[in-house]
Parts: structure tokens; sequence; C-alpha cells
């Protein structure tokens, strides 16, 4: 009978304990920091160790012709995405590795993406030029790196140009060039919009007069008109102040691999560049809208 | 016809093994069941409080640490984008913490409810059960 209730008890206490538990298995040898890719014809895969010592494994692979399974995982946590962009089509989702339960984004973990996220932008070629599998993970990690804690892991997203998403490709030229600086020769897009406690999409407020595209940054950041002069920082609702700077409008945060500038994009940074956080809930809707945009949305060059 | 003693064992162990999974469904389930209600019961608590902004009877059903803000700067957001609870779709534990809830809710802006459900954060603390704004 003692054995019994032991067993009882073991069961009891395996079925409900935490997963932390100790392993018996030797330590792996812990791999070197930073990013260490692999890119062979129909995969990439590799590892990512932070300087905070977190571990990263990821992998895309083209499962069938155009179909990619893009799968990430740390912290616990795999991040997941099937991603079929011939017909616009892509189902996403994030769960607790050890058991398959929901989770929910954390700020440690859009850390670790975030990181992750810049190590594929130095890593990979840019643009078209990476290869779709290494395109399409890189992309779906710029995603993951802002998306709020609010916001479910598990959709699907479909993203159809014209109906999904509107290009914005010609606002991110200036002065006849993608890049560089535009010589006071302007090409203004306006309004960045987004609604939040202060206002609706119509608030001036809640309205910027924006330079898309890669021209100019400070220390990581855009400038924005004071008074007649440029001014490095982020304005806090102000009445459609001029920015530019840092990649404005192009999907994923700051400068990516990818040049894609998009109406959603150019509304979520005016919306997490504009007094917001990234993961602020007022952004949230600008952050859904702009998921099929950095997924399917074409590169302008 | 009777059973061979071989047969008996086998419906022993069977019988055992069912005895097993209903004690472990017992241990286990009211657990995430109570989580989830009194997850649910918080955020209803807390919206239900949230128009008095009375932060004596707000504050404690809030979560600290972290980056939690302070209640009255948390409150007074709120309110200024009118937020409200319309409906709590779902509650599920989160799978990497079973001190946390992740509970879904529709919730409307300035009356507009949103249609996509927000995933608000419970979590034990204290003994309690807090919302992480």
């Amino acid at each position: 009978m003692r054995k019994i209730l032991g067993a009882v008890a073991a069961v009891v206490l395996f079925a409900c304990g935490s997963p932390s538990g100790t392993s018996s298995e030797p330590a792996a040898a812990q791999p070197e920091e930073g990013l260490t890719l692999a890119v062979e014809p129909g995969v990439t895969r590799g590892t990512f160790l932070t300087g905070a010592g977190t571990e990263v494994k990821l992998s895309s692979r083209e499962v069938e012709p155009g179909v990619y399974r893009i799968e990430v995982r740390f912290n616990g946590m795999t991040l997941a995405g099937l991603v079929d962009p011939e017909n616009g089509v892509s189902t996403l989702d994030g769960f607790a590795e050890a058991n398959g339960q929901d989770t929910q984004m954390t700020d440690a973990d859009r850390e670790v993406a975030a990181a992750l996220y810049a190590a594929l932008n130095a890593e990979l070629p840019a643009g078209d030029a990476a290869t779709a599998e290494a395109k399409y993970l890189r992309r779906a990690v710029g995603m993951w790196a802002e998306h709020p804690d609010t916001v479910q892991m598990q959709r699907t997203v479909m993203g159809e140009q014209g109906r999904g998403y509107t290009m914005l490709c010609s606002y991110a030229k200036c002065n006849g060039s993608w890049t560089g600086n535009c010589g006071g020769s302007y090409n203004w897009y306006s309004y960045a919009k987004h609604d939040c406690q202060h206002g609706g999409w119509d608030y001036t407020r809640n309205q910027q007069i924006a330079q898309l595209g890669n021209h100019t940054t400070c220390s990581g950041d855009e400038y924005y008109m004071n008074g007649g002069s440029w001014v490095c920082g982020e304005p806090d609702h102000w009445i459609r102040p001029k920015v530019i700077g840092n990649c404005f409008g192009r999907c994923g945060g700051g400068c990516g691999g990818d040049t894609q500038y998009t109406l959603d994009a150019t509304n979520h940074d005016g919306c997490v560049r504009n007094g917001h956080a990234l993961a602020s809930a007022y952004c949230d809707d600008q952050f859904v809208s702009a998921i099929d945009d950095e997924l399917f949305a074409s590169n302008c060059y | 016809m009777s059973r061979s003693p071989r047969h008996g064992g086998a419906v022993r162990v069977a019988r055992a093994c069912g005895w097993l999974l209903a004690l472990v469904t017992l241990a286990c389930a009211p657990s995430e069941a109570k989580k989830k209600e009194a997850a649910q019961a918080n955020v209803r608590a807390f919206f239900a409080a949230l128009p008095a902004k009375d932060c004596a009877v707000l504050g404690p059903l809030l979560a600290t640490g972290g980056s939690a803000r302070p209640c009255e700067d948390t409150v007074r957001e709120l309110h200024e984008h009118g937020m409200q609870l319309v409906d709590i779709m779902d509650a599920k534990v989160d799978g990497r913490n079973p001190d946390a809830v992740l509970v879904q809710a529709k919730l409307a802006r300035d009356g507009a409810v949103r249609e996509e459900p927000y995933v608000l954060r419970v979590e034990h603390q204290d003994g309690g059960w807090k919302l992480r704004l």
C-alpha cells in the first residue's frame, strides 16, 4: 500500500510540478556569443547567443515550393511561422516549449528578438539578395521583436497588395535617391497617423509629416523639426511636426535588412516614435495592421 | 468462465492506472481552473472599480514591480482613453509561468469595442492575483 501511495505521490508531483526541474544530462558545450548561421539550399539555420547568455535556436526551411517554415526558440518559448508569400497567407504562433501552452511576449523576449534581428541584419545580404528562407526568417524575427504583450501570438495573416498593405516606396526617396542626405529637397508624406488616449486618427497631435527612407540618423534615433531647426529625438504629440531619419516608415525596427516602406509601417512608426513605447497597447492596432506588410510587401530597392 | 490469474493481474494494473489518472486529474484540474477563475475575477473587479478612480481600492488589484507604474498613472491613462471591460473571452495559464494567467478580454476604448481581444496578464503576487498593466 505504501508503495502504491508513493507511486501516486510521485506521479502527481511529476504531473503537476514545474517543468524547470534539474536535468541529469551532461551540459553541452556552450556556443560562442553572437550569431552562427548556416545558409544552405532550402534551409537556413543557426544559433544566437546574447551577451546576457540567452541561447536562441533558429531555422527556416522550404517545406514545399515557395512555402517556408520558420522556427525560433529561446527563453522556453517557440515562435513558429508558416509563410506562403506567393499566395499571401501565413500562420504565426508562439507557445511554451515545455508544454505547448499559450504564452506571451515580454520585455525580456523582445530584447532577445531585437538583438537577433540586429545580428541577422548584419550577417545576411540585404533585401532580395538573401535567400528566400533567410529573408522570411529575418522578416518574422523583425516582427516578433516588436510584438506587444497584449496581442495574441497565434494568428493567420493574409497579405495582398492594395488590400492588405499599401506601398509607399516613392516617399522613401528624396533628392532622387533612396539613401543619403536629402540636401534640403524633401518628399514629405502626410500624415503618419495613429489613435490613442489623446484622440483619434484625425487629431492633429496624432499626425506627423514624415520623410520616409534611409536618409539620416542621430545615435540610432530620428530628427524632428522644432522652430526651424532639426532636433535629435522624438516628438511627443506635437501638432503635425516634420520628422525624418532612422528609416521612418520601414517595416521592422529602425533600418532592417529589408527595404519595405508601407502605409501601415509608417503609421506604426508614427505611433511608437511619438510618445508611446514600442509595446504600448495604444499602438497595438498599428502593429497588427503592419504584420502582413512586414511578411509580404516587396522590397522597394 | 473464470479469468486467468494473468488476466486478473492485468485488470488490477489497468484499474490502478485508472485510479492514478483520476487522482492526477483531481490533483491538477481544480488548481488550474481556480487560477483562471481567480484571474478573471481580478480583471472584473478592477474594471468594475475603475470608474471611481480610487487607488486605495484599485492599487491592491494591480501587480507591482518590473515595468509596473504607480496606480495613479495607470488609472489616469485608462480614464483618458475611456477603457471599459466588455467581456472576458478566455483565460489560460501561461505555459512558461504557472503563476501567471493570460486573460483574453474584449475592451472598449472611448465606447468603441476593439475587434481583437487584449491579452491581459494576471500574476500571483503576495497571496493574491494581480493585474499587470
